[in-house]
């Protein structure tokens, strides 16, 4: 019994913790909250967190806020799917990239819920960051205003359901 | 849209003080994001996974996909590596083909991040099988039964300690 008794995995209520302690050793960005901007300004861009040189495995940690699991996973797959089904191979590799999981375990109500995508590895210079995918990509003809409003509701969902966002860099073993 | 940099750090450090004084101890590896929102304390408690008979329940994922992050001693990382390199390759030569397919969706990270008490790694298990026991000790004493408590002896020095992260895959 020495042999496995003295290495115990820690309790169950450290589990839900851990969702999290991926992620205290992330670093994170928040959920946007405000909506596309219409224009760029003349300003210096800054470095996009979400966009990866490809060259090693990445680990995103989303929290969605608790009660709107089913929100978020909807705009989630409404984004893989249309990256997906884009002609752009570059596109259909990040579709591919982008497995969503969620923790298991069921949690108090309300409480924020972690998802974590592993990215192994990123496509290269292909922004992750969900404005991006949404009005950027080329997934969806932004510009369509029908197709426009189809991709607004989809942002509102994330806006709805998305607390926290964190990216983790790793080296795969 | 621009986001917005915040730290989940501390709000997760607070989650954990809420379980886990251990956890609670650790702290977060510098990070250049600046506080934009105050944390909030949640504390936490899981209702009982489905147990399979048998087998500790803390090493299975009955759903399929799962995670374990090992937090290891700075001082013992090429103890740890080692082992896990010789586990994983003992499973992949294994008479079994549960053992090799466990080996084969076995897949390790090491945290790029710079180290701070410990040195993170992440096993994980995609897609898990469900039955399996994915306790390396366990594994390590039936793969490699001769060397196993020299093995166990390297391990239990390096590991810090070790949590669980049960997932479900989204379609």
């Amino acid at each position: 019994m020495r042999l496995f008794g003295v290495f115990p995995v820690m309790g169950r209520r450290t589990v839900v913790a851990l969702g999290v302690t991926g992620m205290l050793m992330m670093s994170s960005v928040a959920q946007a909250q405000e909506p596309p901007p219409a224009q760029p300004a003349a300003a210096p861009v800054p470095a996009d967190p979400f966009k990866f040189d490809g060259s090693s495995p990445v680990m995103l940690m989303i929290t969605v806020k608790g009660g709107q699991e089913t929100v978020f996973e909807e705009a989630y797959v409404a984004i893989r799917t249309a990256l997906n089904a884009s002609d752009k191979p570059e596109l259909q590799a990040q579709a591919k990239s982008m497995q969503l999981m969620r923790l298991t375990a069921e949690l108090p109500a309300g409480q924020n819920r972690p998802y974590v995508v592993f990215l192994d590895p990123p496509v290269a210079n292909q922004s992750y960051e969900f404005t991006q995918l949404l009005y950027y990509s080329g997934a969806w003809k932004a510009d369509d205003v029908e197709i426009r409003k189809q991709i607004d509701a989809i942002f509102e969902k994330l806006k709805a359901s998305v607390a926290e966002q964190g990216i983790w860099p790793l080296a795969r073993k | 849209m621009e986001p917005k940099m915040t730290h989940v750090l501390r709000i997760l450090a607070l989650v954990v003080a809420g379980v886990s004084p251990a956890l609670a101890q650790v702290a977060p590896p510098p990070v250049p994001v600046p506080v934009t929102q105050p944390p909030t304390t949640t504390t936490a408690t899981v209702p009982a996974t489905p147990v399979i008979a048998g087998v500790p329940v803390d090493y299975v994922f009955p759903t399929g996909a799962g995670m374990l992050i090992f937090h290891v001693d700075p001082a013992k990382v090429a103890d740890f590596d080692a082992v896990m390199a010789r586990l994983k390759d003992a499973l992949s030569k294994a008479d079994t083909a549960t053992r090799k397919l466990q080996a084969a969706n076995w897949l390790m990270y090491k945290s790029a991040e710079k180290p701070g008490d410990t040195v993170v790694y992440l096993c994980l298990f995609d897609p898990a099988i469900v039955t399996a026991n994915y306790n390396p000790l366990l594994l390590l004493a039936e793969v490699l039964p001769a060397d196993v408590q020299n093995v166990y002896d390297r391990m239990k020095a390096a590991v810090v300690r070790i949590e669980r992260m049960g997932l479900t895959k989204i379609r």
